[in-house]
């Protein structure tokens, strides 16, 4: 299905789909969006890319907690551009 | 750990380990009952979960195939998982957030405070918030829920700072860190919440209440438990008065044996509750056990849920400290005003930033999407969980060909939205963009359902046994050695998480199993 499904799109783009400037692969892509090669791809490369922990440091993600001990004494509550509620309806830490 | 034989007809058997299944089997242990309790999943603990959310979906989650139908936009994006639970010893109650609310005085009479809204199968419960305060109660110390018996409240993290100041802001007054069942201090033998966020994946730190290490390790400290995990059911059976028997189930190996029974329970979760009673079909019983209703399978309810996501223009780091780390509760008072009926409660939620890629918007992809994904450390999220209305055809129903690894019919999920369903979404949606835009957000974003983590109603209690499948006490009107004890036996919704009512009902259940066994009743 892969093979066939870059072949389609190198056809498509008459010439190599990857050598296109990004608006011509885009619109290519466009057409063939309900395809089961484009899902197949797409929903491959969402959970791959934004799975990769190489690609969460770009984003600002931190990940696991559990190897030093949660967020608890990381940042958890460090916004401070609002106000802190007040204690009733936001407890300290114990 | 106990191990009874199986031809042991003096045992109760309890299908499930969940919030209705796992307490169950503590109450009716510690009453001196022999229970065994089959499990589908494995075992897992603190030490075995992961921080990492794709490798705890595959872990725990049910992931059998089951198809979807209907007007729900869950059918197109999701359409083999209608719904995300668990297939683990401890059942969902390893992957829920902790939220633990009492259903209010009038969710338990929906058909008289709404009256008969077009398109529904409302009904009022056969039981009141009177009947079960004292449970409640019971529950509440149980699993350690803050807010009630001098517990403290979790402290709020950052997503809960934005929720509380936007909150505040529109004029909403009810806003705090919720009543979570989750150690605000050490309690019952477990930990304090080390704020790790993950609450999804199976808590590391066991500061959030489950089953898995709470009811079960002390049902089987009694000596009176047989768990007995990686173990399926395929069938209930029953003798020619119409008395259930045993159970029909493949063990680990695959291999089908009959655990004989004097009472079983069903605490499945809704889907697979009633796909088993279904299943369950004999001459005695054509349309399903304890089906005589026509109601095994049918009003199938999911809370109507959505969430909304603000993005701002400075870091907020949602995904540190506890999912569900505040609620705004004014939205589900009862208010005729808004143009539907039934409530819905605000609730911080967070995903890590592989889930965010996956749920923000099923199926999106491209430049627009992706810009929108990198200002995921700018991003507070909230979820919106309100009473869905009752339907008729919104329904568990067996399919017509496809079959599971064991040669049964594999479930289907139909649900179409009601517009009662709808209107309170789209207002949902409204109100917490307005909440975001109060504290400066540069932009919201209205997300449709997850799959289901929360599933009711299949088989539902009723006065009539026309109108359901159990009595007030769970027991199904059909076969009074079968209980019903999982969430599946909710007459309606309420516009609350429904874990800390399905403790309850099994804490009750256990009394009223003990008191008519007593009295020889069943």
């Amino acid at each position: 299905m892969i093979r066939a499904g870059v072949a389609n799109l190198d056809r498509s783009a008459k010439g190599k789909f990857i050598v296109q400037p990004a608006g011509d692969q885009v619109a290519e892509l466009k057409k063939i969006e309900h395809t089961p090669f484009f899902e197949k791809v797409r929903s491959t490369e969402m959970v791959s890319l934004y799975g990769n922990e190489e690609v969460w440091k770009a984003f600002g993600y931190q990940g696991a907690s559990y190897r030093f001990g949660g967020y608890l004494h990381h940042g958890f509550n460090d916004l401070n551009w609002l106000p802190d509620p007040p204690e009733a309806a936001n407890p300290k830490p114990a | 750990m106990a191990r009874f034989d199986n031809n042991d007809d003096s045992v109760v058997l309890i299908i499930g380990s969940g919030a209705g299944g796992g307490t169950l089997a503590n109450e009716l242990c510690h009453k001196g009952f022999k229970v065994v309790m089959l499990e589908a999943g494995q075992r897992q603990s603190p030490a075995t979960f992961h921080n990492d959310e794709w490798f705890a979906f595959k872990q725990l989650a049910w992931l059998d195939k089951r198809t979807s139908s209907g007007s729900w936009r869950v059918a197109k994006d999701f359409p083999n998982l209608p719904a995300w639970t668990c297939k683990t010893v401890g059942g969902t109650t390893v992957h829920w957030a902790g939220a633990s609310l009492r259903f209010q005085e009038h969710e338990f009479k929906a058909r008289t405070t709404y009256s008969n809204i077009s398109g529904t199968n409302l009904l009022d419960w056969p039981i009141g918030l009177a009947d079960l305060a004292p449970y409640y109660a019971r529950a509440e110390d149980k699993m350690g829920v803050t807010r009630t018996n001098d517990i403290p409240g979790l402290p709020g993290n950052n997503n809960f700072k934005i929720m509380y100041n936007g909150a505040t802001s529109v004029g909403y007054k009810t806003v705090h860190t919720g009543r979570m069942a989750i150690n605000s201090r050490p309690r019952d033998r477990r930990s304090s919440c080390w704020q790790m966020g993950f609450c999804f994946q199976g808590c590391k730190s066991g500061a959030k209440w489950s089953t898995l290490y709470t009811e079960i390790p002390k049902a089987e400290a009694t000596g009176k438990l047989d768990l007995r995990p990686g173990s399926q059911a395929l069938q209930i059976q029953h003798d020619d008065n119409g008395k259930a028997t045993g159970v029909l189930y493949a063990d680990k190996d695959g291999k089908h044996i009959v655990q004989k029974a004097r009472i079983v329970c069903v605490a499945c979760n809704s889907i697979e509750s009633a796909r088993l009673l279904l299943n369950s079909a004999s001459s005695k019983f054509p349309h399903g056990l304890a089906n005589s209703s026509g109601q095994v399978g049918r009003n199938y309810m999911r809370h109507t849920s959505g969430s909304v996501y603000g993005i701002f223009d400075k870091p907020v780091h949602m995904y540190r400290g506890t999912v569900m780390a505040g609620i705004i509760t004014d939205e589900a008072e009862l208010n005729t005003k808004r143009g539907f009926a039934g409530g819905f409660e605000m609730e911080t939620i967070s995903l890590g930033l592989p889930f965010a890629a996956a749920f923000l918007n099923p199926g999106a992809w491209g430049r627009d999407y992706a810009s929108v994904l990198e200002q995921y450390p700018n991003m507070a999220g909230m979820w919106i969980v309100g009473e869905d209305m009752p339907q008729a055809t919104n329904a568990v129903t067996l399919h017509p060909t496809e079959k599971d690894q064991f040669g049964l019919p594999i479930p289907n999920v139909h649900y179409d939205d009601h517009p009662n369903d709808i209107a309170m979404r789209e207002y949902g949606y409204k109100r917490g963009a307005a909440i975001y835009e109060a504290v400066g957000a540069i932009k919201t974003i209205a997300v449709p359902p997850y799959p289901s983590t929360h599933n009711m109603g299949t088989c539902r209690m009723s006065e009539r046994p026309g109108d359901g499948v159990c009595n007030k006490w769970g027991q199904t009107h059909d076969v009074k050695n079968l209980f019903i004890s999982d969430g599946s036996q909710f007459t309606t919704s309420g516009g609350e998480n429904p874990t800390l009512t399905i403790v309850t009902l099994a804490i009750r259940q256990a009394d009223h199993i003990a008191a008519e066994n007593t009295r020889q009743n069943l």
